[in-house]
């Protein structure tokens, strides 16, 4: 008859094949994790030190007459993989965001007909007028694309955060 | 003065200092896990200062844990 209860008989723990973590070790590795999260803050201010040196360079992004009126238009600013929304809210008004929502990233649309963004993925709206949230999730405005008018064409000149 | 102490009074003595550092660095990696997701929406909501501000408090945050942990080693 076995002198402890009878379920270690049934499930005996090899305890010199285990691989112990001691105290010290586990706060150790707490210490690295507070180290990595430092170095991923540092990671993330430079690298947006260096997003925001130097102004971004003008791009054409449409002629006027290619534009009717409540009609929207993607365009890639300031680099291929920015998607961005222009938008003809009536004869002389351009407006353009950054078409990823603020949310989680989905691309939003334009309703023309409420003068509003609509992002799908998780009903987020935007003003149309100056990008702030309506409704929904999105914590922040859309990114808003500085427009020059030269002429008949349209240029994308800056971006405000 | 610990090396007066009885063993098992020395035994639950280090015990004990391992279980306070083990809690504060827990705490402090708490507070630095707040100032990270700070430090995320600076940099995607373009906010320099809160940036800034947000990576010096882990720096200090990251400090102090290799403070304590110097207590167990």
């Amino acid at each position: 008859m076995a002198e402890g209860p009878a379920w270690k008989d049934d499930f005996p723990i090899a305890w010199a094949e285990d691989d112990l973590v001691t105290r010290r070790e586990f706060t150790k590795t707490l210490v690295w994790v507070s180290c990595a999260s430092f170095a991923a803050s540092t990671f993330l201010t430079a690298r947006a030190a260096a997003r925001s040196e130097g102004p971004l360079p003008a791009l054409k992004v449409a002629d006027v007459d290619d534009l009717p009126v409540g009609s929207s238009r993607v365009f890639a600013y300031p680099v291929a993989d920015e998607p961005c929304l222009l938008i003809r809210r009536d004869a002389d008004t351009f407006v353009a965001y950054s078409q990823r929502c603020t949310h989680l990233g989905c691309p939003v649309v334009y309703e023309a007909e409420e003068s509003r963004l609509h992002c799908p993925c998780h009903e987020g709206f935007f003003d149309a007028a100056d990008g702030r949230v309506l409704a929904g999730p999105p914590p922040r405005p859309l990114p808003r694309i500085t427009l020059e008018r030269r002429g008949q064409e349209l240029w994308a000149i800056g971006r405000e955060a | 003065m610990t090396g007066t102490l009885p063993a098992p009074v020395h035994r639950r003595h280090q015990a004990t200092v391992v279980y306070a550092v083990l809690g504060s660095v827990a705490l402090v990696l708490l507070v630095q896990w707040v100032l990270l997701t700070a430090v995320i929406e600076g940099y995607l909501a373009g906010r320099q200062d809160l940036l800034v501000f947000s990576t010096l408090g882990s720096g200090v945050c990251a400090a102090l844990a290799y403070r304590l942990i110097r207590h167990v080693r």
